[in-house]
């Protein structure tokens, strides 16, 4: 079992999306808030010029600094005042000290371990000091910007909800085709629906489709076969139950000899018809799969040959192998004497007692070719271009066959890209096989 | 009954013939179409079997020309085509029954039986006239409660007299209906027939026209009969 998750086209979208946006808002909040809080630093440094400014000027001291209204308002704030003595003249919080400074304007102050903004102007003869604490200032300088950046990350959630309906709805088809695939069975292969499909998915569907067209044709030739090849059964099928009947009926001995030779006879036949069936079927691309390797022609022929000596030995038919050099070609070896043992089944089939069949290998450099021939009847002109069709048989002949080995000689020859040409050789007929030129099809040196 | 089967199939042409003429009947066979109209014009066969799928000629070219020929013997349809539309057409081309491969050798007597006595205007197997009765299924034959055994020849034989009781047949219709076209046949061998009968079943049984023919007498003033 898989544990790792697959990967989700819409979570990666959306961490993607989400992941952008997110930076975006927090680099836009940050540089806001940033500014923001420089903003109301400038705004409390303009303040404290403004207590100043407000003060009464050259008014006899003390004054009551309460009345002017504006130490209320700050309670962070701490005013003192000093003559050009050095006296301080006012102080407005008890217990909180400003060190002296005659330094004027703006500066940053660390009192008791407490940091401190001053600000410093002259008034008439005295010097006038208003503080801030840094760290007050600071709390509120971030009270007021994180007001300001606040609502942006309101749009966290809106965005999200945007991004999320929006990928949704842009996947829409992907899950219709889905929803359709799902629905169908085997038998289910017509074109999906390519109405109003975006560009993106669009490929996909065609290629879905055109894969579709082609296992459909793929499936309508096996149900030919099929159809084909039960249709064919029944004939032996027919004779296996007469002759069963005639062996069960039979009164003498000899009337029940002969019905079960017959008998025989009859299975052999349908056993035949079965084999041939099987091959081809295995034969037949897209039924199983190929694995082809290096094939030295000369031993898959030599086997084949030997396969099928008991068999021309009843018919005093002799094979001969014109050939010695060896030579290699990509195929598949058993497929290879699947052939051969074809075609010469074939001429033992059809030629006369005392026949020969000849085979051999001839190399030239682009192809190589196997040819095997007899000294039989040969086949009327008319008739030979039909006899690779599946089950024909000529007309008239009354040798069993099943009208399937050349057919299987020709789907096993077009497997491994070679040409299958059968003619007549005056005498008897020429099956010729053109394999195409291989790496090498030079005698391999001996280790 | 005399058959003619077309079958280019051998070995199920060869058992079938075996199996017919075990059954006491005479078959003649071809392998393909052409020849059916001469053979089915110069001998009077009783039925025809017909394979469809024959080579050259199709066996439905065959029926429709016979047909149109106006050869009217009952033929039985042999094919491993079942689709309706086959059979549909078979049918309405001429056929009188239609049989599917592979098919029961059973089945195929039953009804080669049924066209034979719809043929003969009946519609029991069992042949009678008076006492004497006849049963092509069970191949068997007697009077009253009494079973004759009789030879395959002998049991064609009657059941050909039987089948039109009192019609003359004369030796040669006879002939025709006991030997296949291959068949050598005996310059006396019904007469040999005819006595084997009249043994078995009664002197009285078959009635000699001279220089015409035999028939089966139905005469009830004939004791055999009774």
């Amino acid at each position: 079992m898989n544990l790792i998750r697959p990967s989700s086209m819409r979570r990666t979208l959306l961490l993607w999306l989400g992941g952008g946006i997110s930076v975006g808002i927090l680099l836009a909040a940050t540089s806001i808030y940033l500014e923001a809080r420089q903003q109301a630093n400038e705004l409390f440094d303009y303040q404290m010029r403004q207590v100043v400014a407000s003060l009464p000027v050259r008014q006899a001291l003390p004054f009551d600094l309460g009345r002017s209204g504006v130490a209320d308002s700050q309670e962070d704030i701490v005013i003192q005042m000093w003559n050009d003595h050095g006296l301080r003249l006012y102080r407005s919080h008890e217990g909180r000290y400003l060190p002296q400074h005659a330094e004027l304007g703006f500066t940053d102050v660390e009192v008791q371990g407490t940091s401190w903004r001053v600000y410093s102007a002259q008034l008439g003869d005295a010097v006038i000091q208003v503080a801030q604490p840094v760290a007050a200032r600071r709390a509120m300088a971030a009270r007021m910007a994180w007001k300001t950046v606040a609502p942006l990350f309101l749009l966290f959630p809106l965005l999200s909800i945007v991004v999320w309906v929006s990928i949704s709805r842009n996947l829409r088809p992907v899950a219709t085709v889905t929803r359709d695939l799902q629905a169908r069975n085997v038998d289910s292969l017509e074109p999906i629906h390519m109405s109003a499909m975006p560009e993106e998915i669009a490929p996909l569907t065609e290629a879905i489709n055109g894969l579709f067209e082609r296992v459909k044709q793929s499936l309508e030739l096996q149900h030919h076969f099929i159809a084909d090849a039960a249709h064919e059964l029944k004939t032996p099928l027919t004779a296996l139950k007469l002759q069963l009947h005639l062996a069960h009926t039979a009164r003498t001995d000899e009337d029940r000899a002969r019905a079960l030779a017959d008998l025989k006879r009859g299975i052999d036949r349908a056993s035949h018809l079965v084999n041939q069936l099987l091959t081809l079927a295995r034969q037949t691309s897209g039924a199983s799969p190929t694995s082809q390797q290096d094939v030295a022609l000369l031993s898959v022929l030599t086997a084949s040959i030997q396969d099928l000596e008991p068999l021309a030995r009843t018919k005093s038919i002799s094979i001969t192998l014109d050939t010695s050099s060896p030579v290699h070609i990509a195929g598949e070896p058993d497929s290879l004497r699947t052939m051969f043992n074809n075609v010469i089944d074939n001429a033992i089939r059809y030629c006369p007692t005392g026949c020969t069949i000849r085979a051999a290998i001839e190399t030239s450099p682009t192809q190589v070719m196997v040819r095997i021939r007899d000294d039989g009847p040969g086949v009327a002109p008319e008739e030979i271009s039909r006899l690779t069709d599946r089950f024909y048989r000529v007309p008239g002949t009354q040798t069993e066959g099943s009208g399937l080995g050349l057919a299987i000689v020709r789907e096993i020859a077009q497997r491994h890209g070679a040409s299958l040409q059968v003619c007549n050789a005056f005498p008897g007929l020429e099956v010729r096989i053109c394999f195409p030129p291989s790496i090498t099809n030079t005698p391999s040196p001996t280790p | 009954m005399r058959i003619l089967l077309i079958e280019d199939d051998t070995m199920i042409r060869e058992s079938l013939c075996a199996a017919l003429r075990s059954e006491g009947m005479t078959v003649d066979y071809l392998d393909r179409g052409e020849g059916v109209g001469s053979a089915l014009k110069s001998f009077p066969y009783d039925l025809m079997l017909l394979d469809v799928g024959l080579p050259g000629r199709s066996g439905f070219d065959v029926l429709k020309q016979l047909r149109a020929d106006g050869l009217d013997l009952p033929v039985l349809i042999l094919t491993a085509r079942d689709a309706i539309e086959d059979r549909v057409k078979g049918l309405d081309l001429g056929a009188d029954d239609y049989l599917v491969k592979p098919f029961d050798i059973e089945e195929l007597l039953a009804r080669m039986r049924a066209l034979a006595r719809r043929r003969a205007g009946r519609s029991q197997n069992m042949m009678r006239v008076g006492a004497l009765w006849l049963d092509p299924a069970a191949h068997a034959a007697g009077i009253g409660s009494d079973t004759i055994s009789l030879s395959a020849r002998e049991f064609t034989l009657l059941e050909t007299l039987m089948s039109h009781p009192g019609m003359v047949f004369s030796r040669m219709q006879l002939e025709e209906k006991l030997y296949g076209w291959n068949e050598e046949i005996g310059s006396n061998t019904i007469e040999v027939y005819i006595h084997a009968l009249r043994r078995k079943l009664g002197a009285d049984l078959i009635r000699t026209v001279r220089g015409v023919g035999y028939s089966l007498n139905v005469d009830t003033s004939a004791g055999a009969l009774t």
